[in-house]
Order: structure tokens, then sequence, then C-alpha cells
């Protein structure tokens, strides 16, 4: 045991975006090319809609066709070179009412003086079978901060992203084996992280495999999982991880601080202001009629300029700092 | 001046990657409640220990004065610490 820490001393940022995507990866372009101390955390490069989509030929200025991994990684190169810094990291949950905003992710605390979310629209809506009943008991979406409590079992984890595929090594270290169960035929992270899962002793990796649902009465003792063509298997597992998406905005981490539409979007006005002061939101999360790349890029530089002219008080938007 | 209750004994069981544990740490510091932390990641005996007394396997679980909160439950530690 040991006492309790005095409180860090953390970075204080002028602005934390939650969400790498093109809104906030734009927003990050805009706000470190104005001087401001930036930080996006983000999930991963293939978490989000644009990261997943394997061709873009539409999008300004790109001639040739590449992937939206490849478009995104270009965009947030594009950020760093103005110095905004990027972290691979998940918001589990943030305090946006006092000043400086708090914002609470697995690795650690940031503290900002404005944030824009830019979370998406790749949350989920249905729940597996038994994970409502059994999370806590088994059930968990974070293996960074549960790993430990599985020590020598077995574990399920379900998804195919980034994200799930570096929970899934993470728990290699932990678990005697890891179940790897992948919705759709191929895993949707990148090369060289899906060698690094494959290469590890105690893995097994099942594509085309949705886990249908959780069995245990007071913890996780199964899985059943329908395979693409094969029927249904039952798995033993004590652990089930989840890092499926859906099609529903972001905003679970929020825990209620914002107003939610009926449909679960974000409201903002005319510059990206949600109804708390120094809070903005951007892109897909605000449920957007046109669902492009371009307009969620085009989203981010504006609220870029509506938090600049906040932060620095100034009466307009500055659209170019190089004047 | 008002007579204040002695605090109770607050241990929260964590891990150093845990969000909620963190938020749940800024908000005793916020509030001046003293905590002791458990970082069951280090500790597999404490990880045991505290699966068995509160039948999770997540992390923050906090203990009040012997009573147990799962998770950062703002309302219900309120409630234990009669604090606001």
């Amino acid at each position: 045991m040991e006492a309790s820490p005095v409180p860090e001393t953390e970075t204080l940022w002028d602005v934390v975006i939650i969400g790498g995507g093109p809104a906030g990866a734009t927003a990050a372009l805009y706000l470190a090319r104005a001087n401001l101390k930036t930080l996006v955390i983000d999930k991963g490069l293939t978490a989000g809609a644009l990261g997943i989509t394997s061709r873009i030929a539409n999008y300004p200025g790109i001639l040739e066709e590449i992937s939206g991994a490849e478009l995104l990684q270009r965009m947030r190169q594009q950020a760093q070179r103005f110095n905004a810094v990027f972290v691979q990291d998940k918001v589990q949950a943030v305090e946006l009412e006092g000043d400086p905003k708090l914002i609470f992710a697995n690795a650690g605390t940031y503290s900002a003086r404005a944030v824009i979310i830019a979370t998406g629209a790749m949350g989920r809506k249905q729940r597996i079978k038994g994970e409502e009943e059994l999370l806590g008991h088994g059930v968990s979406y974070c293996a960074t901060c549960d790993g430990a409590f599985f020590r020598d079992q077995d574990v399920a984890v379900a998804g195919n992203t980034d994200e799930a595929v570096e929970e899934a090594i993470f728990l290699t270290r932990f678990a005697r084996r890891v179940h790897f169960f992948c919705p759709t035929p191929a895993l949707k992270a990148p090369e060289h992280l899906v060698e690094e899962l494959l290469a590890q002793p105690n893995v097994s990796l099942y594509l085309g495999a949705a886990v249908v649902e959780i069995i245990g009465k007071e913890h996780v003792e199964a899985v059943r999982v329908a395979l693409r063509g094969e029927g249904v298997i039952t798995v033993p597992v004590s652990g089930a991880f989840i890092y499926l998406q859906g099609n529903v905005p972001i905003t679970d981490f929020l825990g209620g601080q914002l107003p939610l539409t009926e449909t679960g979007c974000l409201s903002v006005d005319a510059e990206f202001r949600t109804a708390l002061p120094g809070v903005y939101a951007v892109g897909d999360v605000l449920c957007n009629h046109v669902k492009q790349a371009v307009v969620a890029a085009a989203e981010g530089a504006i609220a870029a300029m509506a938090v600049e002219k906040a932060l620095r008080g100034r009466k307009q938007l500055a659209v170019d700092w190089s004047k | 001046m008002t007579e204040t209750k002695p605090q109770p004994r607050v241990i929260i069981f964590t891990t150093p990657t845990c969000a909620f544990c963190n938020a749940a740490k800024a908000y005793f510091r916020q509030k001046g409640i003293r905590f002791t932390e458990v970082d069951v990641s280090r500790d597999p005996a404490a990880a045991r220990d505290m699966v068995r007394r509160s039948g999770q396997t997540g992390v923050p679980v906090i203990d009040i004065g012997g009573k147990i909160v799962v998770g950062f439950d703002k309302a219900r530690i309120n409630a234990l610490l009669g604090i606001r």
C-alpha cells in the first residue's frame, strides 16, 4: 500500500481534442498553426469512419485513390508539423464544467482550457445478450484497466479495429489464452499490429466470428459465438473484452454533462459551441446530414477558429494567423 | 464553528491505466478527502482480495469505512462521506 500521492503536475493544454478523425485532425492543424498548445486523444487510426474506409476518391486535392487511413495519416502529419500532439488513448470520463477542464483517459488525466469533441458516430447501441448483466463481473471495455484480474485465465476479445488488436496484445501478457473474435472476414488494423498479434503464442484468432451471448451466473463463464457458415460454438472464458462498433454518436464518456438530441447527438451553434462554455463539438457526433470527410474537416477548421477567438479574446474569427 | 465528524477511512483499488480511478482520485483531492491507494496491477494478492470483497473484476473499487463502492459512483461516495 502507498499513501495518496500529491496531485500530478500536469501539462495544461490550451485545447484537448477528443477524436482524431478528419474533424479533430483538421481542428488540430488550425489550432497548432495558431500556436495554441494542442493535444489530440484518439483510440486508433482505424477506429473511426474515415480510418476504415478502403478507398477515397472524392477528397478535394487528392488525385490518387488512397485509403481513408492514409488520408487521415496525412492530415495528422500536417497537424504534427505545426506541433500538435497526438496520443493514442481512450477517453472514459470528463469534467467539463470547471476551469481547467479535465479529461480522464486510460493512460492519464489531461487538463485543458478548451475541449473539442470529435468522437464521431461509430458507437454501439445494441449490446450483446448478457453483456450488461455481467459488466464488472468479467465483461470489460478496457484490457489495460482490468487485464490484471485475468492472470492465467482464458479471455475473449471481440472487435476488429487497431484498438481491439492492441488491447488483445496487452492481454496476452496476463491471460493463459486470448480468443480473438473478429466479426468481419478480416481485421481492420495495420499490418504490423496484426503480425504482432498473430506472433503471440497464446492467441487464437477467429475471423467472421460474432459473439452472440455472454454466459455466466455471477461471473463470465463462456461466450457463444456465431461462426460464418459453421454454426454457433461455445468457448469457456472468464473474461470478455468488447471493442465492437456501431453507428450511434459516441457520447457515453460525457456522463450526461451535455444535452443530447432525441437521436443522441450533440447540438452546437454556428461556431460549434455546445451548451457549456469552452466546449465545442464537430463532425459526425453532431449527426450531420452529410457524413463526408470534407464536411467534418471543414467543421474542424471553423471550430478551431472559434476556439482561438475565445481563448485569445478576439471579437472576430481570424482566418490566417501567419499574417 | 460547525462540528465535523472524522472522515471514514477511504481505500481506493486502482490500476495505473484506469480513467475512472483517476477521476475518483481527482474528485477526492478536490473535496479534500484523504485516501489510500492500492495498485492491484502490482499486487496480485490485493487484486484477489478486492475480487473476493467486491465480486468485481474491474477498478475502481472504493472502500469507504468498510462499505464497498463499485466504480466512480459520485452519488454513493457523497452519501457515504457526507459531502456534496
